[in-house]
């Protein structure tokens, strides 16, 4: 425990850094200069150093020529150098007094080669004996809208509820340029890289600690030290959702086995068990980690599995009741009153007043059908969330349509879940997700996601108790 | 363990079903009564001891699908029957080391599997699941992370497709989940205890009186 103390300290100096020392930072423009734009985008507040071996000035900030000549204390340095420079510097940082350094270079372990790994194996000995932490190498870092760092010029200033693990660079940036779109918002995002320090479960450890973030999620490629992983793991999600995205999971780790133990151990089994011990979450590729990071933003604690279903096209409202059955979640039975409701201001002919509510096509023109009959259900007592599959006829339709669901979402408090349906504006889409309305592209992925969410509030409301 | 370690100094990395069964034995799963027996009049003492009816099989570290090779006789009621039995395996034993083993019959007609793998990343993790010859068949299995809980074991028993074989089907007695997750407790103990086991394979478990009981283990230990 002291050590997860103590862990936690040292990211969290280094996530909320007073100065930052970027080392070999380019004087015109190449990829390196990414670092420095990524910081002043996000407005970073505390001291930029760029550190060159010639250069006196970079974009108008004074550059010094070696880590040690910085006057006063440097928190985070970015080291953007060629491999084989890496550990002297890295040694100087050290002295330096720096609390974390990214590696951003490739060219270690990954490359196969004795070299890769002997250098790689001689970062991690100077980051145990120093007590400076590493990212990477092979990283992009670290990006923290709160703090104003950043790996990539262009992602959110605003803060979220996200802690997002990532070992891949670009994954993590893509991630990050999406997210907005969805609503999804971050405390931090970390890219690891080949971990030849800071590690996954490290960052499960100071992630689940951190009371900014409220929903964890990663891709992860491969796990470097089981045990302490899974125990990180089954602590994260003990006390929030932690979603994962684990590639790698092909029965390429079978070798030909005596057993059939052995011959039946293939690595999907295996990480199905670390799911099942652990509580965590699991998803498949990009669309289902962003629909999941949205939903656990979004969605509230403690909802219900009484699902009432709103829509104007007929195939589906029959379609979502389905997927609603397939994923173990029930249709609400509305009540007589809310049917009487209803009655008054649904067409009657080519529609349903009974779950799914099938308003018909006359509400695409008169959106009111559609948000009177969304408040209607929302406000039955025997309803725990509400699924609208609704469009109108043109775009000033479609603005009424989304400004009066946001308002009736917020007027009720009860979770409303949206819909697409092709032909549906996509910056309105974004509205939704802004207004933390979750915001899907079909009603299989929107039921999958609730119900998943529930099932983690199931699990932990059940864990608490034991 | 010395029988792990016997193993070891032999520069041998699989165990015979013998001591497989006796390492279970140790920690507490229940594995079928049996005697090894290198001679006509030890397999007599055996067969009264054990009593009809009996299994004879042949027992070395060489056979490890010992039905493949033709070195399993079930079911043998007389004294004639168990002879030559035990002729017939020896012949077809011919330049191995190994002895016969004389079982008694686990009745049941439900058959699980149970074991343990090492995995690189994880360490030592149980599993369960269908057994018998359907185990390659269907598939039906299922893993924990050692070490394991009771209820990790009863979690297992639920997450198999063909989970309702454990219940009172077609007059069968159900299964004794207690005594069923004792077991897969065990058999993740024994992979935390003892580094040098690779892969532990309990397989039949067979489901006698609701009971599961080993009738057929195999242990391999890592050859580093």
């Amino acid at each position: 425990m002291k050590e997860t103390h103590e862990l936690i300290a040292q990211l969290d100096a280094i996530f909320h850094p007073e100065s930052v020392a970027i080392i070999g930072l380019p004087r015109g423009f190449k990829a390196g200069k990414l670092f420095l734009m990524a910081l002043l985008d996000l407005k970073y507040a505390g001291r930029i150093y760029p550190v060159h071996p010639k250069a006196k000035e970079i974009d108008g900030l004074k550059a010094y020529q070696s880590i040690a000549e910085i006057p006063g204390t440097v928190d985070l340095a970015i080291i953007l150098v060629p491999h084989h420079q890496t550990l002297p510097i890295v040694k100087a940082c050290a002295a330096k007094g720096v609390k974390g350094a990214v590696l951003f270079t490739a060219g270690y372990k990954e490359t196969g080669t004795e070299e890769g790994r002997k250098v790689e194996a001689d970062l991690t000995r100077v980051a145990q004996s120093s007590g400076m932490r590493l990212f990477g190498p092979n990283c992009m870092g670290l990006y923290v809208p709160e703090s104003g760092i950043s790996f990539f010029p262009g992602l959110s200033k605003k803060s979220g509820p996200v802690g997002f693990i990532s070992h891949s660079g670009s994954l993590a940036n893509i991630l990050g340029r999406v997210a907005p779109q969805k609503g999804i918002y971050f405390s931090s995002a970390v890219s690891l890289g080949n971990e030849c320090d800071i590690s996954s479960a490290d960052m499960l450890a100071y992630l689940g600690n951190d009371p900014n973030t409220g929903v964890i999620g990663a891709y992860l490629e491969s796990i470097r030290n089981g045990p302490y992983f899974l125990e990180a793991l089954k602590k994260a999600s003990e006390k929030k959702p932690v979603i994962l995205w684990k590639v790698g999971l092909n029965p390429e780790g079978q070798k030909a086995a005596s057993s059939h133990t052995g011959a039946l151990a293939s690595q999907s089994h295996i990480w199905e068990a670390v799911i099942r011990q652990t509580g965590a979450v699991p998803v498949k590729g990009f669309d289902f980690l962003t629909d999941a990071l949205m939903g656990f933003s979004m969605l509230g604690d403690g909802i219900g599995d009484r699902i009432a279903i709103l829509s104007g096209p007929g195939g589906l409202a029959v379609a979502a009741a389905e997927a609603c059955g397939d994923e173990g979640l029930k249709l609400a039975k509305l009540s007589d009153k809310t049917r009487l409701e209803l009655s008054g201001f649904v067409p009657q002919t080519g529609t349903s007043l009974s779950n799914p509510v099938d308003v018909g096509l006359t509400a695409s023109l008169e959106m009111e059908i559609y948000t009177r009959a969304a408040r209607a259900l929302a406000a039955d007592p025997g309803v725990d969330a509400v699924f609208v599959i609704g469009v109108g006829m043109d775009r000033k339709t479609n603005e009424l349509y989304t400004e009066s669901m946001i308002q009736a979402h917020r007027e009720l408090g009860k979770p409303f879940v949206i819909i697409n349906i092709p032909g549906f504006d996509t910056d309105l889409a974004q509205t939704f997700c802004r207004a933390g309305i979750p915001f899907f592209e079909t009603t299989e992925r929107a039921m999958a996601v609730y119900a998943m969410v529930r099932r983690y509030q199931v699990w932990r409301r059940k864990q608490r108790k034991n | 363990m010395n029988i792990l370690n016997k193993a070891l100094s032999e520069n041998r990395f699989v165990l015979t079903e013998y001591e497989a069964k006796k390492v279970l034995a140790e920690y507490g799963i229940p594995v079928s009564k049996e005697i090894l027996v290198d001679s006509e009049t030890a397999l007599m003492d055996a067969v009264r001891n054990i009593g009809f009816p009996v299994v004879i099989k042949g027992c070395d570290p060489k056979f490890v699908h010992k039905s493949e090779k033709d070195l399993i006789r079930t079911d043998i009621r007389y004294e004639k029957e168990a002879i030559a039995a035990f002729h017939d395996i020896q012949a077809r034993m011919t330049g191995v080391s190994g002895g016969v083993l004389v079982q008694e019959m686990i009745m049941g007609k439900r058959e699980l599997v149970a074991g343990l793998i090492r995995d690189s990343q994880f360490g030592p993790s149980v599993m369960f699941g269908i057994g018998g010859i359907f185990t390659e068949i269907f598939n039906d299995v299922v893993f924990r992370i050692a070490p394991i809980d009771k209820s990790d074991a009863l979690g297992m028993m639920e997450e198999i497709r063909g989970k309702r074989i454990l219940e009172a089907v077609r007059g069968l007695e159900p299964v004794d989940r207690e005594q069923l997750s004792n077991l897969l407790v065990r058999i993740g103990q024994i992979g935390m205890e003892n580094e040098m086991i690779q892969e532990i394979d309990i397989n039949p478990i067979i489901i006698s009186k609701g009971r599961g009981i080993a009738v057929d283990a195999m242990i391999v230990l890592k050859s580093l």
